[in-house]
């Protein structure tokens, strides 16, 4: 036996058993053991959300954002190069508005930092946040071919 | 059906833009920088415009303030950029609204619904002082415009604890909607002054309304004028003059607020929250 509600039943007992057998059996993955699983890379809901289930329209936008964010990370990098912060700036806050359209939170996150710190005139550690922004984005691009793949008919 | 023009320079976030718009039915037209723009602009006619602020060359704010006033249609700010200095910008050009990238199209639609209907012939938010720190604005006394000018407000007071910020948004709504109301009878040709001091350790503001003022004892209508037997009073009060219920705006605002002041005529508020003090037990 994995729980009881004694009678008479009352709904919000029996619902509260319910969750706590349930809560037992969670369809979460489990947690890795060892290290930390990275968390996602999109919010699948939020993402179909944004082109309110237009699967058409969202295979549109991902191979729109394939072409798109190898330009802007190259054109980020060659801004590094040359030190010049206002370029580094302007570019990332151009790849912040496109990652808006993916539900992709990490990757905005950093990419808002790296705008962040280059607005400031900062371009020291930009070189490595550059690469864990081309990383996140990668890991974006896989989850979006995943979802894509999902969706076809 | 309404016509509307986007501009944005991120091509990813026009065609989505475009196809939400699209398919709730509104003609558009995309266009990714300024000057093209400015073409579509003195060809066409647009209901609304939808304006990215960093596009290429030109920021949009920028574009705005060429554009006459009458050369130019009711315009929703769209950005990713989201501090004081772009949001006090925005009412300066006399933006409607502004909606901060990621966008979400339900909210987007309703924001373009809205605008659509409202913007015309609403007389524009003046704009007296936009430094982050001090904020002074002429508001139109109407229900839309002081909602609008709340939302704008409560960007400014994004850095706070949401208890704090809450606290502060309800207080400085219901003695704004107050002004607009009671102060200046809903007539849009009068203003209230809006003025919020942003210090190190404390949020001030102070709203002035254009009417007489009122004393506590004409406003039996509100609950801060209940006597300590009768804490429901202002309610039989309410009912006789045709009121909806509510009427606790004042008390609550006075138990949400550090401290509030009115002057001797009751048409200026003055309220202060501290960002120091510690949270309640």
């Amino acid at each position: 036996m994995d729980d009881y509600v004694s009678k008479p039943v009352r709904p919000e007992q029996l619902l509260s058993a319910i969750e706590r057998v349930a809560s037992r059996f969670s369809l979460e993955p489990p947690a890795e053991p060892y290290g930390e699983a990275p968390p996602p890379a999109l919010d699948e809901r939020a993402l179909m959300a944004g082109v309110r289930g237009d699967a058409k329209l969202l295979a549109e936008l991902i191979d729109l954002f394939r072409e798109d964010s190898r330009t802007m990370l190259a054109d980020m990098e060659e801004a590094i190069e040359q030190g010049n912060p206002g370029r580094l700036a302007s570019t990332a806050h151009a790849f912040i508005g496109s990652l808006g359209n993916f539900a992709a939170r990490r990757a905005f996150g950093k990419a808002r930092e790296l705008e962040r710190r280059a607005r400031a005139g900062e371009l020291e550690g930009a070189r490595d946040r550059l690469l864990d922004l081309a990383e996140e984005t990668r890991r974006l691009e896989q989850a979006l071919d995943a979802v894509r793949e999902k969706m076809k008919p | 059906m309404s016509e509307i023009l986007l501009v944005e320079d991120e091509r990813v976030t026009r065609r989505r833009v475009h196809r939400v718009l699209a398919d709730a039915g509104h003609g558009v037209t995309s266009v990714a920088n300024a000057p093209d723009a400015l073409t579509k602009l003195s060809r066409s006619r647009f209901d609304l415009m939808l304006l990215d602020v960093w596009l290429p060359e030109t920021n949009g704010l920028e574009l705005l303030t060429r554009l006459k006033d009458s050369a130019r249609p009711p315009v929703v700010i769209i950005t990713a950029d989201d501090t004081p200095a772009t949001l006090l910008d925005a009412v300066r050009a006399k933006a409607y609204a502004l909606i901060t990238k990621p966008i979400e199209p339900d909210h987007l639609l309703a924001v373009v619904e809205q605008a659509l209907r409202a913007a015309r012939g609403t007389p524009p938010i003046r704009v007296l002082s936009a430094r982050p720190e001090w904020v002074e604005l002429a508001v139109p006394c109407d229900r839309e415009s002081a909602e609008r000018i709340q939302s704008f407000l409560a960007r400014l007071d994004a850095d706070l604890e949401p208890s704090v910020r809450d606290a502060i948004g309800r207080v400085f709504r219901e003695m704004l909607l107050n002004a607009v109301e009671w102060g200046g009878k809903l007539d849009p040709q009068r203003d209230v002054r809006v003025t919020y001091l942003r210090f190190k350790r404390m949020i001030l503001y102070r709203i002035a309304d254009p009417g007489e003022g009122f004393r506590f004892d004409e406003i039996s209508h509100a609950a801060i004028t209940n006597p300590k037997d009768d804490p429901m009073g202002h309610v039989v009060s309410r009912e006789a003059k045709g009121l909806r219920p509510g009427g606790f705006g004042i008390l609550m605002s006075q138990s949400l607020a550090d401290e509030l002041l009115y002057n001797e005529a009751h048409n200026e508020v003055v309220f202060v929250k501290y960002l120091d003090a510690e949270p309640p037990a």
